[in-house]
This record gives C-alpha cells, structure tokens and sequence, in this order.
C-alpha cells in the first residue's frame, strides 16, 4: 500500500492537455524546463516550489521531516531521496542549477505543514514549515507565497512553465489516509 | 468487484433496523392532525430519548424558568419538527457507533453530515419550502452509505479514496467508488434506507445526491437541495470561501433552486458558526 520514495517519480501523458502529468510522493523532488504539470498531495508534510520566470524551469519537493537526516548509511542507501527538509532543499536546488536555472533568480512559494489532528500529531507540521522558512532566509531567499498550517491537507499542481501552483484544500475524509501515509512510509525510530 | 449494494447492506448484521420511534414521529408529523401529545406519547416508548429530551428542553438554551417534567411538554417547547431533527440525530448517531472505520473518524462523518443537514434546512428555509420532508435529516443521512462501504470493504474504499485523489482534485470520491465497485456510497445508501422503510422522499436524497437530475420528477426540489447542501458541506468543512474548493454543483439543481455562488458562501459560513456550537450541545 504505502509507495517508497525509491521508485522512479510517476508520469504519464495526459491526453485531453497534451502536458505530461508527474506525481511525486514524500521523500521526492522533482525539477524539469519542458511543461509539465507536477502534482504532490501533503499532510504534515511540506512542499518548495521553486521557479525560474526566465529560463521556464521549475521544481519542487516534498519533505517530512524538518532538520538533516540523521543516518549517512541511510543517505548513501538511498540516493536522491530525501525524506528531510535539509537534503530536499539542496538537492532541489542542486537539480534546477543543472537545469540551467539561475538560482539567484528563483521565485519560492511553500505549502503544507498542515496540523491533521492524528494521535501521531506532534506538531510536525509547524515544525516543517519552520525549517522551510529558516533555511530559505539563511539562504538569502524570500518566501513569495505560502500556503501553511491549518487543519487541512492539500493537493498542490505546479505548472512548471507558467510558474502556476493550484492548490486545492482536502476533506477529512481523505485526512487519516494522508495522515497514516506519512506515518507509515518512514518512521525513523525502526531504522 | 463482484458485489450489489443490496448484498454489502445485507452482510452487515446490526444494521437490520432503523429506531421505529423515529420514523413514528416523522410519519405523524405528514399527519396534518398531529399534536404534541402524540409526538410526546411515541417518544415515551423510548425512555433513554424522554430523558434526553427533557434535558434539552430544560437547558439554559430553551428554558423559560419553569421545569419542564413532561415529554410532550417538552415537545411542546422544542418544537415538534425540531424534536423531530434531534431524535434522528440520535437515532443515526447511535446505530452507526458500532462502525468506527480506519478511512474516517466518525467524528469527522458526523461532523461533515451535520454540516450539510444545517446547509439544507437553511436553505429550505430561504427557499420556504412547505413540503413534509425534513431537509436537516436527508442532510443528516446522505452518506450513510459510506459508513456501511468503509466498515466492509475497507481496503477497496481506501483504493478507491486513493483515486479520487491521485486522478482527480479529491473532490469527488464517489467517482473512485464507481471505478473499484462498479457503484458508490450512494447506491449503498439508498439500500438501506429501503431496509428501513424509510420515505421515498429520504430515500431518493440518499440515493440521488451526487446525481440530482436523475430523480423523480415530484423530488426534485429536495434532491437538489441536498445536492447543494452536500457542496456547502464541504465549503463549511474546508472554512474556504471559494466555490471551485467544493464539489461541482449541477448547474440544473442550482438553477432548479434559484440560487447563487454568492448565497452557498454565506450559507456555508453559517452552517459552520452553527454547527461547531452544536456539537459542545450534543456531546
């Protein structure tokens, strides 16, 4: 049931729009100059756009946990996931700079850190956000926009060539789903 | 799957009845001859909801500085059709409390269901609707059906949970339902609310809420209030002003109805307000 972030991002050709339509899931991040249309559904979980207006590049991420990740044989096992906010931004970054991106020219909007009120909720979700708007001041980046907090998970759609994300607010019907999803696909204490 | 709706009500054993007191109340309340000595002898039948009853009509909310000691007195000071209203809820409530599922806390049902109860009868009161059917409880029941699907069939509701949000914007999970079932929570609904011999007005706003145009031609009011109501559910759940975070509302019912985007916004800000304050009553 739950996805490991070590499989390949999902893409596939949408017919009606003719863009190709990629799904990225906790632990991934995802950064491309054609135009693609990116999808992420977060809970606790917090998402980077990152977007370059004048070469047309954009990325994103998907992180779950704030801070670093604590085990090297953990990050060197598994390259180019990055289940913590540290490597999902510099690897991000890393990614749209080989792109051709010019990082000093990135308009930044963040999402998630929602409070889903499970058992399990221990603040994580303002505590991702945090991490998020920490990192990017210490890099020098302003925040454009942000969409954080709240009780609510949400999907997110980046258009990667217009810079556009739709964001659209979920019902707790789909909350515990989420909230189990992110619990259950890495839980560092069992490593 | 090879499964009907009539056969996933039918493996659930402690849902053969619905509470007989309250379709008893709602029966006599279609009686234009009613009084509310007859509401309190049905309800006298069932000692557990006198008690309650009493206790509301007795709380600081209704209380007049006289105690009420008498069922139908207290009937009489709630108001038969809101008495009406609470006894389902309490009805529903109960029957359900068995069904606690990993897809959703029933809290978060309820919650939901309350919302789009509120939703209806506001916006049968704007509309003055004059009919026998009481909105708030095909509001209140409209997705009953769920529950039943999310007790049975966990793993296939959360596949098909999983598909409405993967494929579409998550609005919309019946359409994951049609996909892993080959129906939805609505079909499953309406089977039961044959079961339990409730009104063909009830059963058709459980059966027809995602597909409003599809009802019978003398419902179409209250299908399409529900339908709307259901949308405004979300909105409330949501706290969203914006009309595209709801499900789709079909353009016929809202039109069937007169009613504007503007409108659903401030009723759902309402529902939510009145709600919220609801639940510290109830619980």
């Amino acid at each position: 049931m739950v996805e490991p972030a070590s499989r390949p991002v999902e893409k596939s050709l949408d017919s009606a729009t003719g863009l190709y339509r990629v799904r990225i899931i906790s632990g991934q991040y995802y950064a491309c100059s054609a135009n693609e249309l990116v999808s992420t559904v977060l809970g606790s979980c917090v998402s980077a756009v990152f977007w370059d207006a004048e070469k047309g590049i954009g990325g994103i991420n998907h992180f779950m946990h704030p801070g670093s990740c604590p085990s090297d044989r953990m990050r060197a096992n598994t390259p180019g996931v990055a289940y913590y906010g540290q490597e999902a931004m510099s690897e991000l970054l890393e990614r749209m700079k080989s792109l051709g991106a010019d990082c000093g020219n990135l308009t930044i909007k963040l999402f998630g850190g929602a409070s889903l009120r499970s058992e399990k909720d221990d603040g994580i979700g303002a505590k991702n956000s945090e991490f998020a708007k920490k990192f990017l001041s210490q890099k020098g980046y302003t925040v454009a926009a942000a969409d954080l907090g709240g009780p609510f998970p949400r999907k997110i759609v980046l258009n990667t060539e217009t810079g556009k994300v739709m964001v659209k607010r979920l019902r707790s019907i789909q909350r515990q789903q989420i909230a189990a999803q992110e619990i259950s696909v890495f839980d560092p204490s069992k490593r | 799957m090879k499964i009907t709706p009539d056969e996933m009500v039918a493996s659930v054993s402690n849902l053969t009845t619905f509470p007989a007191v309250a379709l008893r109340i709602d029966r006599a309340l279609a009686d234009e001859n009613f009084t509310v000595d007859d509401i309190g002898d049905i309800l006298e039948t069932d000692p557990a909801l006198s008690v309650k009853l009493l206790k509301i009509a007795n709380s600081a909310y209704y209380s007049r500085g006289v105690e009420v000691d008498s069922v139908s007195r207290a009937a009489s000071v709630i108001g038969s059709r809101k008495v009406r209203d609470i006894v389902f809820t309490q009805c529903a409530t109960d029957t359900f409390k068995s069904f606690p599922n990993d897809l959703q806390s029933l809290d978060d049902f309820w919650n939901h269901s309350l919302y789009c109860a509120v939703a209806a009868q506001e916006i049968a009161k704007q509309l003055r609707y004059g009919g026998d059917l009481s909105l708030y409880t095909a509001g209140l029941l409209h997705d009953i059906g769920q529950l039943v699907m999310f007790t049975q069939y966990p793993d296939e509701s959360r596949r098909a949970l999983e598909i409405s949000i993967n494929q579409t914007d998550g609005t919309s999970p019946h359409l994951g339902e049609i996909e892993v079932f080959g129906f939805d929570h609505t079909a499953v609904g309406a089977s039961l609310a044959r079961q339990w011999n409730f009104p063909r007005a009830l059963s058709e706003c459980i059966e027809f809420h995602h597909a409003p145009g599809a009802c019978s031609a003398e419902l179409a009011t209250e299908v399409a209030i529900v339908h709307v109501a259901n949308s405004t559910a979300v909105l409330a759940e949501l706290a969203s002003e914006e009309i595209e975070d709801a499900p789709e509302i079909d353009p016929a019912a809202l039109g069937l109805l007169g009613l504007d985007t503007e409108t659903i916004v401030e009723i759902a800000a309402k529902a939510r307000a009145e709600v919220d304050e609801m639940v510290g009553v109830f619980n």
